[in-house]
């Protein structure tokens, strides 16, 4: 199927109906926006934030380059084993390594997640806990979800979260606050009907008729929000919050895009088995399409779970791959590395069994010209961090994170990509790095040790 | 209220969540390296494991600080300060009660929504202190807070049923549920909504409304009157929004519904989107998607308040049914049927004679034995072909079946659940267990099959797939949820830069050996002979439940000890201990009180929760007695100041 992507300003003027439509109110809306970061004449690129998480760790001396003994940084690093699924885009990939998570509790696996918020979590018993505080992508969007129809959008693809861990924390990447998890939706035919297929026409009766009804709500919730303690009040509004993006959805007129195929694929499992990379791709193709689109700038992608049971059926596994994790062993002692245990392969698998679906997502916004921008690919313009909840699964360290940078950031991150490695370094640097390639006004992330006011300076471009 | 393995001070001496070599500090008891050495010996690796994690920094064990915890069972408040319980312990404020059955949510008294504690097992870990001094008596009833409780999606749907019919529901689509503390009803209280859930609702809402108007006979049944004509409206806002939001609608509640309707017929031009505009109003509302449960200042004890009748009529009925209180029962409490506590037994006994109560109470046993996730198990398919959807749905059927035995069909001793000597199969599940097929088509209940030493649900397929690996046991999970939910002790987590491989020398070794580490280095033991032993009981079970006597080809030893349960060497033996231990049943009203509250128990309610548990005692166990008297308890009838 052909897809053109028009101009910004040829939608605009083309906002005669045509069967593919229409951008309205969030353009209006960025086009007043006064942050500093909204399009307009001459303004700046639009740039895209992703995060993308697959649970378990990876194995660290085939994760950074050069391995743990030798490290090879700077540009033209050599592709580590577990990176080569990343070869087509590696010009867009910055291995971050040696940085140390610095969340001031562990539970395991758990505090793997401070990676994108810089906030401790929040302790809830067992195995359980909330997350701390917004993550980067909620931080974006409460300064940018007003530019675009969708605030933001959160993805999973596998699942199979952790069977024996509680909360919030790990099984939602995105969180607005402690008591708001917004969780991923997993069954991509959904996301097709969400992003594309619920936009209401300009002259339907049910615009009317929807927005009568959600006034009334309103109503409801002002009326009842005076008679509530602080924490119920601060749910409440949240409600209200979502009332709003509704009605503003409601009010959206379609994207001036031509829509994309429907997407068929709902992410059944089959006898309990996951159709991971039919999911995979799928949701990468409505992230590209949401872009191009200008739908929604924020995704986040929970690709696996913390001490996720996923079982990488398509590449012959069998076990759950947080078990595999847990059954090999490395170390470095006397300048020598070791490495043990039945769980290596499997490990090794199934981490370039995730890169690969990473590398299709990047592959995906590489081979999409930016039309909202007018200029370059959605990868050039997108800021993409990735990461897991520990280093390796069998201490569940958070020394030496696994961190990937990728995507051009619209010029704002390295080009091409580096591997930076800075042993000690908070982790908490490393994503407000990216977070500022969307917001360049963040001054700060997170709160306590995992805080972060310092972003790192070789992610960034040259000025 | 300290969580664990909170970064301890620099000054401490010990390093922050350091996973390479650890240095030991002087303030606990040194770890049994020489132990671990040795177990670590036969690995074809060397590595830092179990007993190389920093002291000092332990799990709290009981997280209320100072505070009293252990307030269960046997426990009282343990001797205080003894330096921590074990090996990794030493930061809990030394509150760990021996014998108890741990501290709970809410841990000490300035404790707010805590976390589970975690008294230590009798003996288990060098507690050597006195003799617990007896418990002190129990604190008066703080009930849980003021507040909004979203609906769970089983009562939103349940309602939607009850107020409109099949055709109704089946348009029903709300937002899934969370979970928090292993309780939906516990998220619904604590969590706001995502803009996602309220697209959701109004999606739903929407669906709703529309399958009202435009099925003539549910039409006929919710609406009643032609919408056309000029009362319509406003008459079935007001009668009907009384019933979705369980109590009488103010005027200018009503005039604002009505004028979405208004909207809606103006916008379509047709008389009857006046009225689905209208509901679906009252059903975005949040007077309908939440339980509101506020109260009135009570005259009699200014630290609480009263629930008024129509709060107090839905928190009961849905506790009891997932559905609304009637239109009757909205008549008889605003008459003041429940004003006093056995106004609200009588009541809360009626509710039960209705079959949506024992649909709700197998919802509610579908949850806490996570029967819900049985569906999307992966099993490897080379090793357990049978795994199917079928087995999965009949695994889950099983044990509602079980429960509906005993307490709706004989309201017989609710700790049969524990050791029941029978069961229900269909013909895959006969198979798995090596039982002759049913005669008829679909399940029947048979006595369990004979020398498999299974009883109860912890001879249950569905308990014993969920709570495995993909390709084989796990002693450890099916531990830590018998403890988590049959005795609602949370175990804490590992310590921190532990490492979790299990020694391997190439030989075979049953997964019993290989969890030899984890009870021979005190790091590991102090938690996981908690867990484990109870697992190694049911090794004659695999991952799919099923009798075998060999792993990995070598013959099984299924004997175990756990201090405080005793020695045992079968699902059957150790049913017939938990049966009679009094945690089993106190964990029964837990379990209920925190589900039908939305809230964790704690200090502030051990001493309801006791009174509780002795009347239930009391009654034979009968869990249709104990839903009543929960219902009708001070923790049911008030609330305490919403939470700040």
């Amino acid at each position: 199927m052909k897809r053109t992507f028009l101009s910004r300003r040829t939608l605009l003027r083309g906002m005669l109906g045509s069967s593919a439509v229409c951008v309205g109110l969030p353009l209006l809306e960025a086009m007043v926006n006064g942050s500093g970061t909204a399009l307009a004449e001459g303004g700046p690129l639009p740039v895209r934030l992703i995060t993308w998480f697959f649970g378990n760790g990876v194995i660290l001396n085939r994760w950074i380059p050069g391995g743990r003994v030798a490290p090879v940084v700077g540009p033209n690093y050599p592709l580590p084993p577990l990176l080569t699924p990343l070869a087509g885009v590696r010009e867009y990939v910055s291995p971050v390594t040696g940085f140390d998570n610095k969340c001031e509790m562990t539970i395991t696996h758990h505090e793997g997640m401070t990676l994108f918020n810089g906030y401790t979590f929040k302790y809830t018993g067992g195995l359980s806990s909330k997350a701390g505080g917004p993550t980067i992508d909620q931080v974006a969007a409460h300064y940018l979800g007003a530019l675009t129809s969708k605030p933001s959008l959160q993805l999973g693809i596998s699942r199979k979260l952790s069977v024996m861990d509680g909360g919030t924390t790990m099984h939602n990447l995105s969180h607005k606050g402690p008591n708001e998890p917004l969780p991923p939706e997993y069954n991509p035919r959904k996301v097709y009907q969400d992003l594309f297929g619920s936009f209401v026409p300009p002259e339907s009766p049910a615009k009317p008729s929807r927005l009568g009804v959600l006034s009334a709500v309103r109503g409801d919730i002002d009326a009842l929000k005076n008679r509530l303690g602080a924490a119920d009040k601060v749910r409440l509004e949240a409600h209200l919050e979502g009332v709003s993006e509704l009605e503003k959805k409601i009010n959206a007129l379609a994207p001036l895009c031509e829509a994309p195929p429907e997407t068929t694929e709902t992410n059944t499992p089959v006898n309990g088995v996951e159709p991971l990379t039919a999911a995979n791709e799928a949701m990468s193709d409505l992230v590209a399409y949401a872009f191009a689109c200008d739908i929604t700038r924020i995704v986040s992608i929970l690709h696996t779970g913390g001490a996720a049971e996923t079982v990488y059926t398509e590449v012959g596994q069998t076990f759950g791959h947080h078990y595999s994790s847990h059954d090999f062993y490395t170390s470095v002692a006397g300048g020598q590395y070791s490495e043990s245990g039945s769980g290596l392969d499997k490990v090794h698998s199934g981490v370039r069994y995730l890169m690969g679906h990473f590398g299709y997502l990047l592959n995906r916004l590489k081979a999409t010209p930016d039309a909202v921008a007018g200029s370059g690919n959605l990868l050039d313009n997108s800021a993409i961090l990735v990461g897991s909840d520990c280093a390796e699964g069998h201490d569940h360290g958070i020394k030496d994170q696994a961190v990937l940078v990728a995507g051009g950031g619209g010029g704002r991150l390295v080009h091409p990509g580096i591997h930076v490695r800075q042993v000690g370094r908070n982790t908490s640097d490393i994503a407000l790095t990216v977070l500022q390639a969307v917001l360049p006004t963040i001054t700060s992330i997170g709160a306590g040790a995992p805080g972060s006011s310092t972003p790192v300076a070789e992610l960034k471009a040259p000025a | 209220m300290k969580p664990p393995w909170r970064r301890t001070p620099p000054s401490r001496g010990v390093r922050p969540n350091s996973s390479g070599p650890r240095a030991v500090s002087t303030a606990g008891p040194k770890p049994p390296v020489a132990l671990a050495a040795a177990v670590f010996a036969a690995a074809s690796f060397a590595f830092a494991g179990c007993g190389d994690g920093e002291t000092g920094a332990g799990p709290p064990f009981g997280t209320g600080g100072s505070g009293p915890v252990g307030e269960q069972g046997s426990g009282g408040s343990g001797p205080a300060g003894t330096g921590g319980t074990t090996g990794t312990g030493g930061t809990g404020g030394g509150s760990a009660g021996e014998g108890g059955t741990g501290g709970t949510g809410g841990g000490g008294p300035a404790g707010e929504g805590g976390t589970a504690g975690a008294a230590g097992e009798a003996g288990s870990a060098g507690t050597g202190g006195s003799p617990p001094p007896p418990p002190p008596p129990p604190p008066p009833l703080r009930p849980a807070p003021a507040g909004l409780r979203r609906l769970l999606s089983r009562q939103y749907v349940a309602t939607v049923r009850a107020l409109m019919g099949n055709v109704a529901a089946q348009a029903a689509a709300p937002p899934p549920d969370v979970q928090l503390h292993n309780f939906d009803a516990i998220a619904a209280r604590e969590l706001a909504l995502p803009a996602t859930a309220v697209a959701q609702y109004e999606a739903s809402a929407e669906a709703i409304a529309l399958a009202v108007v435009g099925d003539p006979a549910t039409y006929t049944t919710v609406v009643g009157c032609d919408a056309a004509t000029p009362k319509c409206l406003a008459t079935f806002v007001s009668r009907f929004g009384r019933l979705a939001w369980r109590r009488p609608l103010a005027d200018d509640e009503v005039a604002r519904v009505v004028a979405a309707g208004r909207a809606s017929a103006q916008a379509y031009g047709v008389p009857e989107r006046g009225i689905a505009g209208a509901l679906s109003a009252l059903l975005q509302s949040p007077y309908f998607l939440y339980l509101i449960e506020l109260g009135e200042p009570d005259p009699g004890d200014p630290s609480r308040r009263v629930l008024g009748p129509y709060e107090l009529a839905s928190r009961i009925s849905f506790f009891l049914t997932n559905e609304p209180p009637d239109d009757a029962m909205l008549s008889a409490a605003a008459a003041g049927s429940l004003s006093d506590a056995a106004g609200v037994r009588a009541a809360a006994a009626a509710l039960l004679d209705r079959p949506a109560a024992r649909a709700a109470l197998a919802e509610q046993y579908a949850e806490l034995l996570r029967l819900r996730e049985l569906e999307g198990l992966q099993k490897d398919p080379v090793l357990f072909p049978a795994f199917n959807a079928e087995l999965r749905a009949a695994m889950r059927e099983e044990t509602l079946m079980v429960i509906d035995d005993i307490v709706w069909q004989r309201d017989a001793d609710a700790r049969e659940l524990v050791d029941a000597d029978f069961t229900y199969v269909n013909a895959p599940l006969a198979a798995l267990y090596g039982l002759p097929p049913p005669a008829g088509g679909g399940f029947e209940r048979v006595p369990l099959p004979e020398g498999q030493g299974r009883a109860g649900l912890l001879g249950q397929a569905s308990f014993l797939s969920r709570f495995a690996h993909p390709a084989m046991t796990s002693p450890t999970r099916r531990g830590a949820f018998v403890q988590s939910a049959l005795l609602c002790y949370d175990v804490p987590p590992p310590p921190p830069g532990v490492v979790t491989v299990l020694p391997d020398d190439g030989t075979p070794k049953t997964m019993k050996e290989k969890l030899e580490m984890h009870q021979q280095v005190e790091l590991c033991a102090s938690c996981h002979r908690k867990m484990d032993p109870i697992g190694f009981a049911l090794e004659n079970f695999d991952a799919i439940g099923q009798y075998r006597t060999l792993d990995q080809g070598l013959p099984i030893d299924p004997t175990a000890e756990m201090a405080g349960i005793g020695a045992f060497a079968s699902a059957a033996d150790l049913a017939a201990l938990l049966r009679d231990d009094p945690r089993v049943a106190e964990c029964m009203v837990r379990n209920f009180y925190r589900h039908g509250l939305g809230a964790l128990d704690g200090y502030y309610q051990s001493g309801a929760i006791g009174d509780l548990a002795a009347t239930f005692a009391a009654s034979g166990y009968r869990l249709r007695s104990l839903l009543a008297d929960l219902s009708a308890s001070d923790a049911f009838r008030f609330v305490s100041a919403p939470t700040e």
